[in-house]
């Protein structure tokens, strides 16, 4: 484990050294992130101007969501995305074989590999439209209550992590399978506004098909004060559950990929 | 000494799906999918003893490949076994991945954007090397590849040549002792080619290692491999020194001979495939070589007079061809 901690700094610290030699890519996503932050906040201001509320929740909660999910969509473009696709690639090319003849464990060494350091940028950006809404609230945060939002944030990052390795681990079967992180994008967009808003049946798609309920909403409910240990306790279950589910697969995608059922 | 690579009746079967050219085709093998079965290997058997190095024959899709592929742990066998170092490879257990590496000639293994040595840190890393180990293992490689200059240079600006110089150092910066390389000098130009050649032989002699290797170049073969094993339609054809391939399959010589004698005269021992200028060229049955060196030699005036084998690689030709 600590080996695999030291490799994950060594490929961060490789990423920032390569990255540093592009300095256009840094104010091309300085620009990207100021778009489509300006144009999420212009949305949410629209709506406020006919209402006062969006399923129980108020303006500044909602943006404070905002940042959640923002933070949250950027650390899949940091570094989540980017390993998967470079998982992809791998199987195509083959170059996976390398990863397996490695003594280290094949999951840990895909999932850490790839750093896209400029995403770091819209971290920071959603970070700030938390505080800016928090501020605006006029909400008093306590120190238990951020160590909870950390946890809860924390879970969340990892079952994003799961969800994508889960899905990504299809393309062991099948190996063209880029649709479906394109359908997946999509559906994780709805992270952007609490569940509770949605209708019933799609509620349900969120939390359990694809649990982005989980990932956002709780961190949010958690920061803003409305803590629900229930949801927390949830949460932390089916983050395990899905950690646990996305190893078996992953196990079998590897005996898949080396033939051993064939 | 036992042998450290040891395969037994060792297959892999491939369900490939099949369908027909064209459009319609296409839409049926989607709804009801024929599948063949591609016996990649079937049946291979060899042992390898330590510091061995083999020469891993066969035309294209015979199987060398996926033998490797076996060997190192990358494909689990449809039957029959293997042990390597006493391990079984597909269980890919990390006290023998520490001992083996893998090359493959057609497939980039470092840091793309950046230098080489960056990728070296990670493999530090992985392999977990203390301080003096890594770099008592780094400096050697170095010097025995005379890497030095090109360490520094992101490697996409590093010829195939220094690329491939540069793999290699990285595959053996923990010292294994068993060696897959899958076809190692492939693109590379002659000089490059002899490079790579010379240093397998070196790492071989200095560390005492065991080297598998595929080629398609001779040269290669010929400079490393006292013995082959050769492999076609998924089967062992030929397991011996190279000179026993050549005398078992090559069933004719040439003779060159420099003489004053016409091309008529000599026509009559064999079949002339070479004439210039008074040296001319014969092709004799091996058997007959002494009983018409003898006749030449007896009838006419003759300068110079070399019996040669053919070229390997049109041995190998016959052999595959068979």
């Amino acid at each position: 484990m600590k080996r695999a901690v030291v490799l994950a700094w060594q490929y961060l610290r490789l990423a920032v050294m390569n990255e540093l030699q592009y300095r256009m890519n840094f104010v091309i996503q300085l620009f990207e992130t100021a778009i489509a932050l300006v144009t999420a906040l212009v949305v949410l201001s629209l709506v406020y101007a006919q209402t006062d509320s969006l399923g129980g929740w108020s303006r500044y909660e909602l943006q404070a969501l905002l940042g959640i999910y923002t933070v949250l969509s950027a650390v899949v473009r940091f570094s989540i995305q980017p390993n998967i696709e470079r998982l992809m690639t791998d199987i195509q090319k083959g170059t996976f074989d390398y990863v397996l003849v490695k003594p280290i464990d094949a999951q840990i060494q895909i999932s850490i590999r790839e750093v896209r350091v400029w995403q770091s940028i819209d971290i920071i950006a959603g970070a700030a439209i938390l505080l800016d809404a928090l501020f605006r609230l006029g909400v008093t945060v306590t120190f238990g209550q951020v160590l909870l939002f950390g946890l809860t944030l924390t879970l969340g990052i990892i079952l994003i992590y799961t969800i994508w390795l889960l899905m990504s681990c299809i393309a062991f079967w099948v190996v063209r399978v880029d649709n479906i992180f394109e359908l997946f994008d999509n559906i994780a967009s709805a992270g952007r506004l609490p569940v509770d808003i949605y209708p019933r049946w799609m509620r349900v798609i969120l939390t359990y098909l694809v649990p982005m309920a989980f990932a956002v909403t709780v961190p949010a409910q958690v920061i803003i004060g409305r803590i629900n240990m229930s949801n927390v306790a949830i949460q932390a279950a089916v983050t395990l559950g899905f950690f646990v589910v996305t190893r078996f697969v992953w196990t079998k995608a590897l005996v898949r990929y080396n033939g051993a059922s064939a | 000494m036992s042998p450290i690579i040891h395969v037994e009746q060792l297959r892999k079967y491939y369900d490939v799906p099949i369908r027909d050219a064209g459009f319609v085709q296409a839409v049926k093998s989607l709804v009801n999918r024929q599948y063949n079965t591609v016996k990649a290997v079937d049946g291979v058997s060899f042992e390898i003893e330590p510091g061995e190095v083999i020469g891993f024959l066969g035309p294209n899709g015979a199987g060398k490949t996926t033998t490797l592929k076996m060997l190192s742990g990358l494909l689990h066998p449809t039957s029959g076994s293997c042990t390597v170092l006493g391990y079984t490879p597909f269980e890919r257990d990390y006290a023998y991945l520490r001992q083996m590496t893998l090359v493959m000639g057609q497939r980039n293994n470092l840091l793309w954007d950046l230098p080489a040595g960056d990728t070296f840190e990670l493999a530090r890393t992985i392999y977990g090397f203390g301080d003096s180990d890594y770099q008592r293992n780094k400096d050697a490689l170095i010097e025995l590849l005379g890497l030095a200059p090109l360490m520094t240079k992101p490697v996409r600006n590093l010829s195939l040549g220094e690329r491939m110089k540069t793999e290699f150092a990285l595959s053996l910066m923990h010292k294994p002792q068993v060696l897959f390389l899958d076809e190692p000098t492939i693109g590379l130009d002659i000089t490059a080619q002899k490079h790579i050649r010379q240093f397998i032989g070196e790492y071989n002699q200095r560390y005492g290692a065991t080297v598998l290797l595929t080629s398609h170049y001779m040269a290669d073969v010929e400079a490393l491999c006292k013995r082959i094993v050769m492999i076609n339609h998924g089967v062992v054809v030929f397991d011996g020194a190279l000179a026993e391939l050549v005398n078992r399959y090559a069933p004719s010589r040439t003779i060159t001979v420099q003489t004053t004698a016409t091309r008529a005269d000599l026509a009559l021992h064999g079949e002339v495939t070479h004439d210039d200028d008074g040296t001319i060229t014969i092709k004799v049955a091996k058997a007959d070589v002494p009983r018409v060196t003898a006749a030449i030699l007896a009838a006419h005036e003759v300068t110079d007079i070399s019996i040669n084998e053919p070229p390997i690689e049109d041995v190998i030709a016959q052999v595959y061809g068979r």
